[in-house]
């Protein structure tokens, strides 16, 4: 991955970076961004790029799959009855307080899920919804209000 | 300290109660010895991911991120989580939605669907941060009841420190001493070893689709920690754990060929509040660290015997005897 080469492409409005597997080879774990002498906040567009890959539908299936569990349960990482016994053994709950004890905070959650429209985004209509026209964008045309978000360092 | 300074709404997350659940027991067990209540966040979801749903789509991760921040502004306290990813996320939330006006009147428009809203009331810490900057280091040292002999590798984990900027650490990332010395308040050493900074190679949706570039990470980092003779990984967050835990087993099926000694990683990986919970004198059994069940393909993956072993004089006087390994 070379982070510095995906940067200038999309600089240069060149969108076959979103589609390179490379975009998603970052652990987000800040060290260049934190370390770069030019302040460049490098993490930060990785992420604005992948969220304009997923517009795209570029998204990886696990990924996917992933996002899909977020919107049926509510976590990323679900309970199950394997891990409902670990929690009981060690004298917990069985469903911790969260919204696996809530079926009116899932509802919230997909609610606001759905008012982003995320569900579409990530749904099985994805592709037939986003035309390319309007996708077509690069990193140097973010709106002020994202670049505000990028630098909120 | 007022009684009310001393209620925090604890954050769980998703790792900690569905997949690590002796975290969350014994961070409550041990919040209780320092006179801490922590409350429930009844209904709270997943944080969201700050790798993975934040570069999906930051909006959904705002949005969701300031419902979850909501509900701890209903019971009016701070929160504290003990997952770095969590701890990534509401921090960062927070911070953008308390600063950025236009952001938090959008974000407050779909909250107001279910009947929430943002209001910028609270602050979000780590448990890390609140065992340094509140309780400190001092104050934990004297509620020792047994000292530790060992030698530990500290992964403090990227989100905890970094980006620096609005993190309590006074912009320290690559010097961050914070983890080392509250382990050290133990009575344990904390060891230094080749590539301590680095990430444990989990976050940014790696394990999840890219498992083997993510267990070449961590693969990295178990070379130094084992060069270093650590007797224990201790973790902070229980994706780091779970890297750990269950990534020296996926390595040593994986990476047989490329592991420089030959030998299969097996190097216990302990979460602090079970580390500090042991020296302050809590029960090993109330801390997940002795368990009662005989259920399979359960944490920990890679076994903690040797642990409990090096640890047991001091396992004897809870009344725990060990056989030999």
């Amino acid at each position: 991955m070379n982070t510095r080469r995906i940067i200038h492409r999309a600089l240069e409005g060149d969108d076959s970076v979103l589609s390179n597997q490379q975009l998603w080879l970052c652990s987000t774990c800040y060290a260049c961004q934190e370390n770069c002498p030019h302040l460049v906040p490098i993490t930060d567009i990785i992420i604005k790029l992948r969220n304009m890959a997923v517009r795209r539908n570029l998204i990886l299936p696990e990924h996917l799959e992933l996002a899909r569990t977020l919107i049926k349960t509510g976590h990323g990482v679900p309970i199950n009855k394997l891990f409902q016994k670990l929690r009981q053994s060690l004298g917990l709950s069985k469903n911790p307080s969260t919204v696996h004890s809530s079926p009116d905070a899932l509802r919230e959650i997909r609610t606001l899920i759905h008012s982003v429209g995320f569900d579409d985004l990530v749904g099985e209509k994805t592709e037939e919804i986003k035309s390319k026209s309007d996708n077509i964008e690069c990193i140097s045309e973010v709106d002020p209000d994202q670049e505000m978000e990028i630098n909120y360092e | 300290m007022s009684e009310k300074q001393k209620k925090l709404a604890f954050f769980l997350g998703c790792v900690i109660p569905n997949r690590y659940p002796m975290v969350e027991t014994s961070i409550k067990r041990v919040f209780a010895e320092f006179d801490y209540e922590l409350l429930d966040m009844k209904g709270a979801g997943c944080c969201p991911a700050p790798g993975v749903f934040r570069s999906f789509d930051i909006d959904t991760w705002l949005v969701l991120a300031a419902r979850n921040i909501s509900i701890a502004e209903e019971l009016g306290t701070d929160i504290v989580t003990g997952c770095n990813g969590c701890y990534g996320t509401l921090l960062e939330a927070n911070h953008i939605l308390t600063h950025n006006v236009s952001k938090r009147e959008k974000v407050n428009q779909h909250l107001g669907k279910i009947g929430k809203e943002f209001r910028g009331t609270i602050r979000v810490r780590h448990i890390i941060e609140v065992f340094y900057n509140d309780i400190g280091v001092q104050a934990v040292k004297d509620k020792i009841r047994y000292r530790l002999p060992l030698k530990v590798a500290a992964h403090a984990g990227c989100h905890l420190v970094k980006p620096a900027g609005i993190r309590p650490w006074g912009g320290k990332t690559e010097n961050f001493t914070a983890f080392d010395e509250l382990i050290e308040s133990t009575g344990a050493e904390s060891v230094d070893y080749n590539e301590k900074n680095m990430c444990c190679g989990a976050g940014g949706g790696l394990r999840s689709a890219m498992k083997e570039v993510a267990l070449d990470f961590t693969r990295e980092k178990l070379e130094g920690i084992r060069q270093a003779g650590a007797d224990i990984i201790c973790v902070c967050c229980p994706f780091c754990e779970m890297q750990f835990d269950l990534g020296q087993v996926e390595i040593n099926t994986i990476f047989k060929d490329l592991n420089s000694s030959g030998q299969p990683f097996q190097i216990p990986v302990i979460y602090y509040t079970q580390l500090l919970g042991l020296a302050l004198g809590i029960n090993p059994h109330d801390l997940g660290l002795i368990v009662n069940h005989n259920l399979k393909s359960v944490p920990p993956y890679t076994p903690i015997d040797p642990f409990l072993h090096k640890l047991r004089r001091t396992l004897s006087k809870f009344g725990v005897i060990l056989e030999e390994l």
